[in-house]
């Protein structure tokens, strides 16, 4: 339960085109039922705040948007004591949108590797969920679950704020799923 | 100045929304992802057309043996609608649902085995 995994450096130069760190996906398979740990955790540490960093994986942009509306008065994301990191370091959660391009792979991989575990996935949007229209394609290296553990998919193209709500605080427990 | 703001404060109240202590709806007509009625599914033809028309491959039909299924994943949705256009039966829609997330794929997925296929 303590915040581990500051080892530095980060992980050896590594080319785009070698497999995942297995090592490092045994251990994050490992840290799965992060979603109870990291959801009793920062009830004891803060009374429930909740620390993101997003990770923008060759979105088209419009799940950004919908992302920074929840800051805005109406949705007031901060009202839960959900914030967007600017480090992974300071992160619980990682959120992810888009078909990880090619380029963005590597850098998404650091960004998983540099944050301490606990940690939670989240995938954002239908591209990365499942790839969306560019499922398939030879230039994504998605979806999302090929490369991480999600622990919580976020459907729509984009997913409207408040779907983004729901998942932000399903991945907390602090709502129901819906059964469908 | 200040007071401009405390009238304009007073006056609109608080906008912002309850959710999730308080259930939100969408209006109607909010795209939210793609639902079967599935009375009405029948899944002819090879392929149905919504899995023709359907962008990202959300509708695809399973086959194994003689057992015909249409697949639903809500996770590849885009809710384009083109499949709701598609269907001669007007099997499906658009619902206006937003509570979509889930922590599995398993419970993204709907599939629709149709009644009386065997016997055909
Ligand atoms: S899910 Fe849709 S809106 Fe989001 S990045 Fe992909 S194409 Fe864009
Ligand atoms: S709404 Fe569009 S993406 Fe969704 S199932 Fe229908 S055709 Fe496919």
């Amino acid at each position: 339960m303590s915040r581990t995994g500051f080892q530095l450096p980060l992980l050896p130069g590594r080319s785009p085109s070698e497999p995942p760190d297995t090592q490092d996906r045994t251990r994050a398979l490992e840290a799965k039922g992060a979603s109870e740990q990291v959801g009793a955790r920062v009830r004891r540490l803060f009374g429930g705040s909740f620390h993101l960093r997003h990770v923008d994986a060759g979105s088209c942009n419009a799940c950004e948007s919908e992302l920074k509306a929840l800051a805005n008065p109406y949705y007031d994301l901060h009202r839960l004591g959900i914030f967007i990191e600017p480090s992974p370091r300071h992160a619980d959660g990682l959120i992810v949108t888009g078909p990880i391009t090619l380029p963005m792979r590597e850098p998404l991989l650091r960004t998983y590797e540099a944050m301490p575990e606990p940690r939670l996935v989240i995938a954002v949007g239908t591209c990365a969920c499942t790839g969306g229209i560019f499922a398939g394609s030879e230039l994504v290296a998605g979806p999302l679950e090929r490369l991480l553990p999600v622990d919580v998919y976020i459907p729509g193209c984009p997913p409207s704020p408040l779907t983004l709500l729901h998942g932000l605080l399903l991945a907390l427990g602090r709502v129901e799923e819906a059964r469908r | 100045m200040q007071l401009t703001w405390l009238w304009r404060g007073l006056r609109t109240g608080v906008l912002t929304t309850r959710y999730p202590r308080r259930p939100e709806r969408m209006p109607d007509g909010w795209r939210g992802t793609a639902v079967l009625q599935r009375d009405q599914c029948v899944v002819e033809g090879a392929p149905p057309s919504c899995v023709t028309v359907c962008l990202p491959r959300a509708l695809s039909v399973e086959e194994t043996g003689g057992d015909r299924r249409l697949r639903l994943d809500h996770a590849a949705c885009i809710a384009c609608g083109l499949c709701v256009a598609a269907c001669p039966r007007g099997a499906l829609s658009i619902s206006n649902e937003f509570e979509l997330a889930a922590s599995s794929r398993a419970r993204l997925i709907s599939e629709h085995r149709p009644k009386g296929d065997r016997a055909a």
